[in-house]
């Protein structure tokens, strides 16, 4: 049986504690076990329970737990934060970061090494909150809760506004007092809650949803979110996530007034419009009655001014029509009329008188030219005519008989003369008599 | 409870002031009809009372939002509450 190479009667446990003196006095050679029991015995004598350590955070990893070393110029000290603190801290943690870590240093005995185990963190420089508010705004930011484009716009004539706040707050009265002095016709609701403390988010979230989802139905056209001046921790409830995404889904438009006139949360932000007060937000929010009742009269006297003008210049027209000549004398709009129909007729008759005259030279002409033609014309030219014994006209000599008196007219006068001979001899073949008969007929005519 | 602000109303205040500027518009156009002119003009009229009369609304007074048990929220008179 091999010895063991230190003294194993009386304490047969290895990891047990040796007390510190025995240690420095024997030779005796101690497990590892032993040796880390030592180290974290003299640590919990030596050392407070909690210590604050401020430095710099290098190494960081974030799996459940984070892990980080904290180190300064000469020194560095690994450091463990569990879930459960990390969940508390508020702040991202990064490299490069300096904090003030506050927990107990122990020893982690399966790697040999001095641990802070980290319950607290604190940045230096810039406030845990201040911190945590700057990271917010950048991630709310890249999420798209401050464009301007998502902004909705205020109504003029709110006939409801809700105003979340607190009952007992200063805030409230000059919300109050602000609308009564602007409008009264805005009825004010209050939605009392938590403006401070640990309560305050999670009852500002619930409340703007509750406006979310039933605000239209009972005639809220606005909302107002405010609260009074305090400290950065006093206004902490609007810089929380949870405030900030109701803000974002609520479809009423929401002005904001936090803290004094310095301060920036979170929740005016995300608001549709940012006031410096309360006062001012119920100015924004609320009509101003004498502005509009200004705006009103002025409304009035132009409508009645541009229609007086219509109606004039309408009236000008009229007056202007009923003043022409025309209109004035209206027998003048016949003359030209007359002028025409006297023109008309005169041309009517000295066209007829024409056309007359026309004509009677025609018949004259005619008269002239038939008078030509008559038998007594044709005696004129030296003709003749000869008369049998019974007086009518002798056309051939066989119609009378020698020794017959026969009368020749001539243009001047008679001659009465006796027949010698009728050319018996010449007795004209039956044909030739057809011939003489065609010329007897024109003789006829010329005397009919 | 939320008795208040029962009949509404043909035209916001709003909408009533866009229309009567319209309707100024209209008529210094010179464009319209003088007996078109003279029903817009009774029209303008009508909307600017009726803006009058929004205006002057009865004082209202501060009214308090409570959900019950089940969430639903309500208006509550708060006639007692001197917010002075």
């Amino acid at each position: 049986m091999a010895r063991l190479p230190f003294d194993s009667n009386g304490s047969a446990d290895p990891t047990a504690r040796p007390a510190v003196g025995n240690v420095a006095r024997s030779d005796t050679p101690l497990t590892v076990s032993q040796v880390a029991a030592l180290v974290r015995g003299v640590l919990a004598e030596a050392l407070p329970a909690k210590l604050r350590i401020i430095g710099e955070v290098s190494n960081f990893t974030a799996r459940t737990h984070w892990f980080f070393s904290l180190k300064d110029e000469q020194a560095t000290l690994r450091c463990v934060c569990f879930a459960s603190s990390a969940g508390r801290v508020g702040f991202r943690l990064a490299d490069g970061i300096e904090v003030v870590a506050t927990g107990r240093i122990d020893y982690y005995d399966a790697q040999g090494q001095l641990q802070l185990y980290v319950e607290k963190l604190e940045p230096v420089g810039q406030g845990a909150l201040e911190l945590r508010f700057r990271q917010l705004c950048d991630e709310l930011r890249q999420l798209g809760y401050f464009d301007v484009e998502r902004k909705k716009p205020l109504p003029t004539m709110p006939q409801r506004v809700a105003v979340v706040t607190s009952r007992t707050g200063a805030a409230l009265q000059d919300v109050i007092h602000t609308a009564a002095r602007r409008w009264a016709g805005c009825q004010l609701l209050l939605y009392d809650v938590h403006v401070q403390g640990a309560a305050a988010a999670p009852e500002i979230a619930a409340a703007i949803d509750t406006l979310s989802q039933q605000g239209k139905p009972l005639g809220i056209d606005a909302v107002i979110l405010t609260r009074g001046g305090g400290s950065i921790e006093d206004l902490w409830a609007f810089n929380e996530r949870v405030v900030a995404d109701a803000l974002f889904r609520c479809p009423l438009p929401v002005a904001a007034a936090i803290g004094h006139e310095t301060d920036t949360t979170v929740a005016e932000l995300v608001a549709d419009m940012r006031c410096a007060t309360p006062t001012q937000a119920a100015m924004t929010l609320i009509p101003d009655r004498e502005a509009l009742e200004h705006q009103l009269r002025q409304l009035s006297h132009r409508l009645v001014l541009l229609m007086r003008r219509r109606v004039d210049a309408s009236r000008q027209r009229v007056d202007s029509a009923a003043r022409h000549p025309l209109l004035q004398r209206p027998d003048r709009m016949l003359a030209p009329l007359r002028d025409r129909l006297t023109t008309l007729s005169r041309l009517l008759t000295t066209g007829a008188l024409r056309k007359l005259q026309s004509s009677q030279q025609q018949v004259e002409a005619l008269t002239r030219q038939l008078g030509a033609l008559g038998p007594r014309n044709v005696l004129q030219r030296g003709y003749s005519y000869t008369l049998r014994p019974n007086g009518r006209v002798l056309r051939q000599p066989q119609q009378v008989q020698p020794g017959d008196r026969i009368t020749t007219v001539l243009a001047a006068g008679r001659l009465t003369s006796r027949v010698e001979t009728n050319g018996q001899a010449n007795a004209t073949s039956p044909r030739r008599r057809g011939k003489r008969k065609a010329d007897d007929d024109t003789q006829r005519e010329l005397f009919t | 409870m939320g008795k208040a602000r029962t009949r509404d109303k043909p035209l916001k205040f709003e909408q009533a002031i866009e229309k009567v500027e319209a309707i100024i518009d209209q008529i210094d156009s010179g464009e319209v009809e003088l007996e078109q002119c003279l029903t817009q003009y009774e029209a303008g009229v009508k909307l600017l009372n009726r803006c009058y009369s929004i205006l002057s609304a009865a004082e209202r007074k501060i009214a308090e939002l409570t959900t019950d048990a089940q969430g639903k929220l309500k208006i509550v008179e708060t006639s007692d509450r001197n917010d002075k």
